[in-house]
């Protein structure tokens, strides 16, 4: 069990942390985009939905005349206070438009922007990787989280004073004191973590867990996610006679009165312009965790209310959608959304802790080996290069061409660049000293952003503080407080990197050199992994083949809790005496699993 | 009022933390009694329920469950480091 922990968490943890450090950035991924356009003015008038919605349908029904349908998004507390606008084409080889307004004049902002991905490059790359395909990356990360959730749980397993050291942390003892740190920061937000895992598993649920969908109704999911969730999927928009529309402010009126505790967050409209036009009116979704939100629809042409009911879902889809609101944390007020900011770098350290411990644990008996020093680069150049990397991509926004070709992707090429540079420093530098070296380099890195800020823009503290845009102004000073407590890590590294550390732990050193020790390894690890797989996928489509009645909600629930019978198997193929019994063990059970599918697939296909 | 529901979590596991010999010794430089601890064990659980009575009255159910295990989990945290550098705040 324990050797399931330590190398599931090593072998991907370096990717985890990648994971982790840009999904937590993806939080304030808005933010981000505002400091990497300093083009934009700085804080602008937001004005209220009854003013910005019309001027927004107005420059729709001019620009996106024949659409199918109209899509408004109004300003989130956290942006450009600016209007998202798009249409969908009313046939299929058509553009589909989008612009991005200005909430007062209903306007695109003239100000020619910079070309950047701003922050949400960090989250996309935190689920789909880069410069990897989008199909492998997807399942690679996916690998990673299921990886994850199983080093969680067996981390439990394993934490035998889970209680009495709830509350432990004992710094300055060497590898006590990182075995502490891991411990403490994995046990005090273990509830985020699990979330997190699980949450980001069930994101790409059929794409990680297919079997159900593919076996019972022959599809990806189409079907099961139709029949779950009806609202999202409007029938077949038809084409009707054209018709005025009815106004809109009313409309608003009506949701504001019957919503007062949220606000407006989006409007679609669907065959504007027709007798058959629909207005929905959506939440901006403060009140509720779930993704689904009630809306409220009207007729286009007369302006009735024609629905205002939420979607009656089943405990599957709520389930489904309560999971993956919490993993976007839209929800989320200030407080809350500088929490899961805390918790996602919680996890990262968390990782990280992780990886040094294992290093050092190792170190006295396993220094010499290339594997070793392997691992000690990795962690050097990921957990200290990482961010150096991402502060290479804020540089890379400032100082890169304005004019440049492809900048955008030129801004990504050097985050990645600075990372490479970061993790081949560490090969012929000691230890000691690359740590040193590269966490100064992230404190100058970061510290110095407002420095740069200041020479290259005029969106600096001393004009972004004076007119309260604290968005902007919170950016550079957080990365100055970032730079501070870099330095302060550094510094305290220099001191004791100059004297000879005497700290001994008297730990286990695992070391397997074993040739067979190596085989049973590979062996479980095969069991577990690959049949380990089948057997999951075996039991997510022999629940809904049992229970046909509701079988697209039995579909959901058994793909969504598959994850955790996988770490289970895991576990137990890792737990059992031997591999023979594990691999007994997984034929045993999957052989007539095997054929109870079988015959209940071809029974309901007769 | 959202604070408050932070700050019950935060005198729930204070107590929890002080209930357990090691973290009490840390502190009074004794184990607590009998009757202390399970003064403190009760009083801890009832805060962090009190707790989450709050936020929920705050936030509605959902978000208010959410809200409280956030607190929680930083309240945790926060407890753990104050005894760990507590010769930084507290006189014995």
């Amino acid at each position: 069990m324990a050797w399931l922990h330590t190398w599931a968490g090593l072998v991907l943890g370096w990717v985890l942390f990648f994971v982790f450090v840009t999904g937590t950035l993806s939080y304030v991924r808005f933010e981000i985009d505002r400091w990497m356009m300093p083009e934009k003015p700085m804080v602008s008038p937001a004005g209220t939905a009854r003013d910005t919605v019309p001027r927004a349908l107005s420059y729709l029904a001019e620009h996106g005349a024949d659409a199918q349908s109209w899509t408004i998004i109004l300003p989130r507390r956290r942006t450009y206070e600016e209007i998202v606008v798009w249409w969908s084409p009313r046939s299929p080889g058509g553009e589909r438009g989008s612009a991005s307004l200005n909430a007062e004049t209903g306007l695109p902002d003239t100000a020619k922007v910079r070309d950047t991905g701003g922050g949400g490059h960090f989250f996309e790359m935190h689920y789909s990787l880069h410069y990897i395909p989008y199909e492998t990356a997807i399942r690679i990360v996916g690998l990673c989280a299921m990886a994850m959730l199983a080093a969680l749980i067996t981390g439990i397993v394993v934490h035998k004073k889970i209680f009495r050291d709830f509350f432990t942390f004992r710094p300055g003892k060497g590898q006590r004191s990182w075995l502490d740190a891991h411990n403490l920061l994995g046990v005090a937000a273990l509830p985020f973590h699990v979330m997190i895992c699980w949450s980001g598993l069930v994101l790409f649920l059929f794409t990680y867990m297919p079997a159900a969908p593919a076996l019972i109704h022959g599809d990806n999911g189409e079907r099961v996610m139709e029949e779950s969730f009806p609202s999202f999927f409007p029938g077949a928009l038809l084409m009707a006679p054209a018709s005025a529309t009815a106004p809109i402010s009313p409309m608003i009126e009506t949701f504001e009165r019957r919503r007062p505790m949220d606000m407006l967050g989006s409007v679609t409209v669907n065959a504007p312009g027709q007798t058959n036009a629909e207005v929905i009116l959506r939440p901006m979704g403060h009140e509720q965790v779930s993704l689904e939100h009630d809306s409220m629809t009207f007729s286009g042409a007369t302006g009735a209310l024609l629905r205002d009911a939420r979607p009656a879902l089943s405990t599957a889809a709520q389930t489904h959608d309560m999971l993956l609101g919490l993993h976007m944390g839209d929800f989320a007020g200030p407080v809350l959304r500088a929490f899961y900011v805390l918790a996602g770098f919680a996890s990262s350290a968390m990782i990280a802790t992780g990886l040094v411990l294992w290093t050092a644990k190792r170190r006295q008996k396993q220094a010499a080996h290339l594997g070793f020093r392997l691992v000690e680069a990795l962690n050097i150049g990921t957990i200290a290069g990482l961010p150096i990397a991402i502060a290479a991509y804020f540089w890379a926004n400032r100082l890169l061409p304005l004019n440049m070709a492809d900048r955008e992707h030129w801004e990504v090429h050097v985050m990645f660049l600075a990372w490479a540079a970061m993790l081949i420093w560490p090969i012929w530098r000691s230890p000691r000293w690359a740590w040193f070296e590269l966490l100064g380099l992230a404190a100058l890195a970061f510290g110095l952003l407002p420095v740069l800020n200041a020479l290259t823009t005029d969106r600096h503290l001393a004009a972004t503080i004076p007119a309260g845009d604290w968005v902007l102004a919170g950016f550079d000073l957080i990365a100055l407080v970032v730079g501070i407590v870099f330095a302060a890590i550094a510094i305290r590294l220099r001191r004791r990197a100059a004297t000879v550390s005497a700290r001994r732990f008297e730990g286990r050193a695992a070391s397997n050199t074993d040739v067979r020790d190596r085989l049973s390894v590979a062996s479980r690890t095969v069991a577990g992994v690959a049949s380990g797989y089948v057997l999951t996928s075996l039991f997510v489509v022999l629940v809904p083949l049992a229970l046909p009645q509701m079988q697209s909600a039995t579909m959901l629930w058994s793909s969504m809790v598959s994850f955790f019978l996988y770490a289970a198997t895991l576990m137990a193929v890792f737990h059992a005496r031997s591999p023979t019994r594990a691999w007994l063990w997984i034929i045993g059970t999957s052989a007539p699993l095997t054929m109870l599918v079988v015959i209940l697939l071809s029974g309901t296909a007769a | 009022m959202a604070a408050s529901s932070f700050f019950f979590s935060l005198a729930g596991f204070a107590m929890l933390a002080l209930s357990m010999a090691r973290h009490h010794r840390d502190l009074f430089a004794r184990a607590p009694a009998r009757s202390l601890e399970i003064i403190l064990r009760c009083g801890g659980w009832v805060a962090i329920a009190v707790s989450l009575g709050l936020s929920i009255a705050v936030a509605g159910t959902a978000i208010g469950i959410v809200q409280w295990t956030a607190f929680l989990m930083m309240a945790a945290f926060f407890v753990a480091l104050l005894l760990t550098y507590k010769d930084i705040w507290w006189r014995a």
